[in-house]
């Protein structure tokens, strides 16, 4: 704050003001909150700093004719304090100074085993404590975020820009470590506390020269990242016997390494004959990163690791409108991802070298129709090869796309859309008795894909405002035996608003998702085909229902026309989910379970409800006094999180992300001076 | 690879040679002669005092700018208003009214005529609001008094057309969008880039490491489905599930990760905390239990390997 206060003074001067020709106008606005929340705290302020006191937002602007600054500031003293300054001259310079925070709240009031959290030396009492006497913590980060910059125009059609953010995150965040001796290290697990303490300082600069009919831009950007901690020192709770060390012997666990990053850019364009534009984007950069490797399962760390990974990207495009009837775009597209990191083996272990290139190349047309006909139709081929020494396909994806519209009515504008996608891949080297010649990964796998999408604006009169939106996709991977091997998603998106007259405008909406996956599964043990099944080597499928639902009302009633304005909101949203299971082999099913009790009916459901009722009095343009109440609750029913344990067996959980519901009340006051 | 990139440089840079050449010289045809048509900026405050109080507001009023102000003030984007004046008036009467009747590309073409100069909106063309005939007036008003004279403050504006994206947003796990404290602008750009969906890099994973540097790194051991994309296990704008996640361990992690042990394992409701068998890999985090360097690990050996350690 202080390095933000000066830098404030500092940017002033820049600015000369002058009272005879300038003109202040701003606001201020002081709120009072009474909250209560009931149940978790954490997930009710995931992202905010909501609690009983005074909350104050401050916006000051000044302009003369040739000059203007901004001053803002809100949520003074809270975890979601904003303060910024910005000032310059007009079609000459900018500079702006601006401080944010954002917290990100998981679980407070966690526990855990250990004593240190947010440290990253987590220790152990022997024998462990009894869970009443596990130590709390709260599982919450918070990024910090300074950022400066200026942009020169003075001298146009030159310009430059600069702008250097600084980030700070602190906190402490979920990980976990497997514990079990070895064959079966995940037979017992720890969940700690990571501690997060992560800096990271960028620059961002670019030149350029912007006039018809040229524009040209070389830009760097720079960005190094610093992790305070590069390993984390726990001791294991499952003591001797474990593969992973003993209560004396600190364990260790990898965390992000330092890295630093550049990339430098050229951006041009150009107008050519016949309405056409040629534009091009060619960068280069790269990111290292270097730390002592950890040799796990110790604490011991190995040789240095050298992570390099070069990038290329180029595009470039041509824009044509030769005649009024035809808009056309071709563009090409290149992407490269070089891994230059060293290649080390250790324990008999070699690291793999992942890096890609993707082409991508098509052509879009839209062509203006008579009658106020619109149709746009696109082509796109993509090829993606990959780099590395297990083998990942190189995938082939060709789209074909086409929307019409049509704006011929005075009061409806209709479209429609089809996209029709096709992935093909080849598939590595055929063994039919290792189980990955039957699998696929999704992002890899052959797949056709078929979007349909329409949409309706209707407004048959000025008051009225409607329009309906439905949207169905449905993904096939052909060639998939096991894996993914289909999804379907239903989407509609409905709203209104009306005014009636100067009584009241009042807006509703509705929105739909219907989600659904198709998984198949080999539970292999020794024979891979997943045409023999037996009861160590069976199939199984998934099919996965994930629904979202979410509506609202809002009002806004005029009850005394520009003095007393009563405003309502509800809002609801609602996820309905469902893990449908079924064993293709029944022996395998046994102690009493059969495909109809085995399956998941709350797969991520949620509630989350909210209203509020305010009445806004406004006795002169510049004052407006508000006061209200709120009311949310939010009830999260998953599964995976259902009867939560901290203790499972040999198995020592924190409480992470469990028990999410919560019921709040918030009592709200403010008042407002515009000026 | 070293030839393939001089091939690709070379190939704009001739084509910038080739249009200069071509060129017509750009040169601006600064309006010296009489102003036949023309009425003044003080007749149409007459009128219409509360546009034009806004208009003074603004920065095209300021000299400074260079701007409408050096120019015709109103007159610079409405047109020569004589006509208008003697019909007596009326939306649209002999006047360039930016409402839905007009075509939006005349409309956009009108805005453009002084910022197709600028760094902004040089690649307006590249963006999907132009390819989809979206107009300057349909999320700007000069007569606008928020920031960027936005009509409405994001992410509102946005949902106006994103009407799935409001709705993703309103979901239990998403980025802080609704809460105001990153905006869509912070992601995506409206007037055009030459990224995916006009977001502010050249691929997803450049924009998400803006803010997750953390997630860079090159790691020793690399997950290659996210080094290539993370949204190939992530939905930027919110989930039902945690992390952002397009669906939950483990049956995101299996759908492709199949293999002895407990990858083709089914993880039932059998498997729960209160179950007949609780496993953890089902509770909980589920796989990220141990896997929890998912992004990748700087351990060596099998541990590094499989993102435990």
């Amino acid at each position: 704050m202080p390095l933000l206060s000066s830098a404030i003074i500092a940017i002033i001067p820049a600015c000369p003001v002058s009272a005879t020709e300038g003109t202040f106008d701003g606001e201020i606005g002081i709120s009072g909150l009474l909250t209560r929340v009931d149940g978790n705290k954490a997930k009710f302020n995931e992202y905010g700093d909501i609690m009983d006191g005074l909350y104050s937002t401050m916006r000051l602007n000044y302009q003369s004719d040739d000059y203007f600054l901004k001053v803002y500031a809100s949520d003074i003293g809270y975890d979601t304090q904003k303060y910024g300054i910005e000032g310059g001259m007009y079609g000459s310079y900018k500079a702006y100074i601006d401080y944010s925070e954002i917290p990100h709240n998981y679980t407070f009031g966690a526990e855990t085993i250990y004593a240190g959290a947010g440290t990253n030396r987590l220790t152990l009492k022997s024998p462990i404590l009894p869970l009443s006497e596990w130590n709390s913590f709260d599982y919450s980060t918070k990024r910090e975020s300074f950022d400066l910059g200026f942009s020169i125009d003075k001298w146009k059609p030159f310009f430059f820009e600069l702008s250097s953010p600084h980030e700070q995150k602190t906190g402490t965040y979920p990980i976990g470590a497997a514990t079990g001796a070895s064959p079966s290290p995940g037979s017992s697990m720890v969940e700690i506390p990571q501690p997060i303490d992560y800096t990271t300082n960028s620059i961002n600069m670019t030149a350029g020269y912007a006039k018809n009919p040229y524009y040209a831009a070389l830009s760097l950007f720079y960005s190094q990242f610093d992790n305070a901690n590069s390993l984390l020192y726990f001791d294991n709770p499952t003591g001797s016997g474990s593969s992973f060390g003993s209560t004396s012997v600190p364990s260790a666990y990898s965390l992000p390494p330092d890295n630093e990053t550049y990339k430098v850019a050229f951006k041009g364009s150009v107008k050519l004959p016949y309405n056409s534009q040629f534009t091009t984007n060619l960068a280069t950069g790269k990111t290292t990163s270097d730390g002592n490797v950890l040799l796990a399962p110790t604490s011991t760390l190995g040789p240095v690791f050298n992570g390099t990974v070069d990038t290329d990207n180029v595009d470039l495009v041509l824009f044509s409108n030769p005649v009024r009837l035809l808009d056309v775009k071709v563009f090409y597209k290149y992407d490269d991802r070089r891994n230059e990191s060293d290649q080390l083996t250790i324990a008999g272990v070699t690291n793999d070298l992942f890096g890609y290139e993707k082409s991508k190349f098509g052509v879009d047309l839209g062509w203006n129709l008579p009658a106020k006909f619109k149709l746009e139709t696109a082509a796109t081929y993509v090829d993606t090869t990959r780099q590395t020494t297990d083998y990942i396909p190189e995938t082939k994806d060709t789209i074909l796309s086409s929307e019409l519209k049509y704006r011929g009515f005075d009061s409806i504008t209709p479209k429609i859309g089809y996209e029709w996608m096709q992935r093909s891949a080849n598939q590595g080297p055929f063994d039919p008795t290792n189980i990955d010649a039957y699998v696929w990964a999704f992002d890899v796998a052959p797949k056709t894909q078929n979007t349909v999408k329409a949409s309706v604006d209707i407004y048959p009169f000025t008051d009225l405002d409607l329009n309906i939106g439905y949207k169905y996709i449905d993904i096939d991977y052909p060639d998939t035996v096991l894996g993914l091997r289909g999804s379907t998603s239903n989407q509609i998106n409905f709203d209104v608003g009306y005014t009636f007259g100067k009584i009241a405008k009042i807006n509703a909406y509705y929105d739909i998702e219907l989600q659904n996956n198709f998984q198949f599964q080999r539970s292999f043990t020794n024979i891979a085909n997943p045409s023999t099944q037996d009861i160590n080597d069976y199939n199984w499928d998934l099919t996965l229902k994930d629904n979202s639902y979410s509506w609202g009302l809002g009002s806004e009633i005029y009850l005394i026309p520009k003095k007393v304005t009563l405003l309502l909101q509800f809002d609801y949203v609602n996820s309905n989910g469902n893990a449908d299971f079924a064993y293709l082999f029944a022996p395998a099913l046994t102690n009493g379970l059969n495909n109809s009790n085995i399956d998941i009916g709350n797969y991520d459901d949620y509630r989350l409800s909210s209203y509020s009722i305010k009445i806004r009095y406004t006795p002169t343009i510049n004052y407006a006094f508000t006061v209200g109440y709120a009311y949310q609750c939010y009830n999260y029913d998953n599964a995976q999180l259902e009867n939560y344990l901290m203790i499972q067996g040999t198995n020592y959980l924190t409480g992470a992300y469990a028990n999410s519901n919560y019921n709040a009340q918030i009592v709200f006051t403010s008042f407002d001076y515009k000026f | 690879m070293k030839r393939k990139c001089i091939v690709l440089f070379l190939f704009p840079v001739s084509l910038l040679l080739l249009s200069y050449s071509l060129s017509t010289g750009g040169e601006d045809k600064q309006g010296t002669e009489t102003k036949i048509g023309y009425v003044g900026a003080e007749t149409c405050k007459d009128c219409h005092e509360k546009q034009y109080e806004t208009y003074a507001k603004s920065v095209h009023s300021k000299v400074s700018a260079k701007g409408p102000a050096l120019q015709d003030a109103c007159e610079t984007c409405h047109g020569p208003g004589a006509k208008h004046v003697e019909k007596g008036g009326g939306r649209g009467v002999n006047i360039f009214a930016f409402n839905k009747d007009v075509d939006p590309k005349e409309r956009t073409a009108k805005c453009l005529t002084c910022h197709e100069d600028t760094r902004q909106l040089t690649n307006w063309k590249m963006s999907k609001h132009s390819d989809e005939d979206i107009a300057c007036n349909d999320c700007h008003s000069p007569h606008a008094q928020r920031e960027k004279l936005l009509k409405e403050d994001q992410p509102e504006l946005c949902f106006e057309c994103h009407k799935d994206i409001r709705s993703q947003s309103s979901r239990q796990s998403h980025h802080p969008i609704k809460e105001g404290l990153i905006k869509c602008t912070s992601c995506h750009d409206p007037h055009g880039t030459f990224g995916e969906n006009q977001i502010k890099a050249d691929t997803v994973n450049e924009l998400c490491f803006k803010c997750h540097a953390e997630k860079r790194g090159p790691f020793m051991f690399e997950h290659p489905p996210v080094a290539e994309n993370c949204l190939n296990c992530h939905t930027p704008h919110g989930s039902n599930h945690d992390k952002l996640l397009i669906s939950n361990p483990p049956f995101l992690c299996q759908s492709c990760h199949d293999a002895s042990r407990h990858p083709g394992t089914p993880y039932t409701s059998a498997n729960l905390f209160t179950g007949s068998s609780p496993s953890n890999k089902l509770y909980g985090r589920a796989c990220l239990n141990c896997h929890s360097n998912i992004h990748g690990s700087n351990a060596s050996s099998a541990l590094g390997q499989a993102f435990t350690r």
